[in-house]
């Protein structure tokens, strides 16, 4: 197994679960491959926009980061990890709110239904979702963001795969 | 150093089965669950006894029974469900004594169960029950009950969340049904497919 060291595109192998990089480029190529029902995807909302931990310099509005806490457990061995998926939809000027809700119910959709197991395993079924409230002064009043956590359990070939 | 003893393997994220599965009813989903599904085959096995027995021998083993039954809590109550719980069970369309005795109005429909000492007929069991699950490639995995019959419900609401039914459905073998028709053969199968 050879660990990503630099991501550039396409660089990564995906899906893959054999590195956090590629569990992260996994879950992003999943979201972004989602439709919905109704045909909708996320890039009619926010392109391909979607980040790992933080939007980059004087970002186009609107945008999704991801962040992962990872937990396993002694009782499997470390093999089976439990993580939160930590989703921000950001908006900018404050009519952009259904804009990024929506595009939360997209994710709603797409990682709650969640069962990949082209490399190891990872299922999402359930999360928590928050409106963040108007920000005041001196914080920016005209952004607006949603936050939602997703419970996932993996199995991780990067953790299962020890020697 | 040494890794951890454990039972996984590289099949594992094909084999895991994973959530709580579905019940159906013939081509039809039985309803919403709460919690999972529990399929419990009722095997008993006997080992033949004889003086000076120490231990359970092997080829001694004979199956004595096998009494299959899928339980679980079902989260709502249609009128289909409740044909499907209560074997027999009558409705009768329009307005009804005992609900005319309240002074409610409108259409009504009233189920009366099964008189007790009637023989069952044949329209009164469930066909095809099938507990299906979901299994890590995104196929699936069932346990088939070709007939059967629910023998035993309990009903519990509570506040500020959906209702509780309580049902366990128990395998009947249709011995008409080819495959089922020793009395001996099992009254249900465990089933691999592709797609349900």
């Amino acid at each position: 197994m050879t660990l990503p060291k630099y991501v550039v595109p396409s660089s990564l192998t995906l899906p893959s679960t054999a590195s956090t990089t590629q569990i992260y480029g996994t879950l992003r190529k999943h979201l972004i491959d989602y439709v919905s029902p109704s045909t909708d995807t996320l890039a009619g909302f926010v392109g391909t926009r979607i980040w790992v931990r933080a939007a980059p310099a004087d970002p186009v509005f609107p945008y999704l980061t991801l962040r992962l806490d990872r937990t396993s457990l002694p009782a499997y061995n470390g093999y089976r990890e439990t993580a939160i998926l930590e989703v921000q939809g950001v908006g900018k000027p404050d009519s952009q709110l259904p804009l990024v809700e929506s595009a939360m119910d997209i994710v709603d959709q797409a990682m709650t239904s969640l069962t990949a197991r082209s490399s190891g395993l990872i299922v999402g079924r359930g999360r928590t979702r928050q409106t963040v409230p108007q920000l005041t002064d001196p914080a920016d009043s005209s952004v607006v963001a949603v936050v939602a956590n997703y419970e996932l359990y993996l199995w991780p070939v990067v953790l299962t795969s020890r020697a | 150093m040494t890794a951890p003893l454990t039972g996984f393997s590289t099949t594992f994220p094909d084999d895991v089965v994973i959530d709580s599965g579905v019940l159906y009813a013939g081509a039809n989903k039985f309803g919403a669950f709460a919690g999972g599904l529990k399929f419990d085959p009722g095997l008993t096995y006997r080992n033949i006894d004889f003086d000076g027995k120490r231990s359970p021998v092997k080829l001694l083993d004979r199956k004595m029974t096998q009494m299959p039954k899928i339980s679980g809590t079902v989260i709502q109550l249609s009128t289909t469900n409740v044909t499907q719980i209560e074997p027999g069970a009558d409705g009768a369309t329009g307005s009804v004594a005992i609900l005319a005795a309240g002074g409610w109005s409108g259409a009504s429909v009233s189920y009366a169960p099964q008189r007790a000492g009637n023989l069952l007929v044949a329209g009164d069991y469930l066909t095809d029950v099938r507990a299906i699950w979901l299994r890590g490639n995104g196929k699936f995995v069932q346990v088939f009950l070709k007939s059967a019959l629910c023998t035993k419900y309990d009903i519990t609401s509570q506040d500020g969340a959906e209702i509780a039914i309580a049902i366990e459905i128990e395998a009947r073998l249709d011995t008409s049904v080819t495959g089922y028709t020793n009395v001996g053969d099992a009254p249900y199968r465990i089933e691999y497919l592709d797609a349900v």
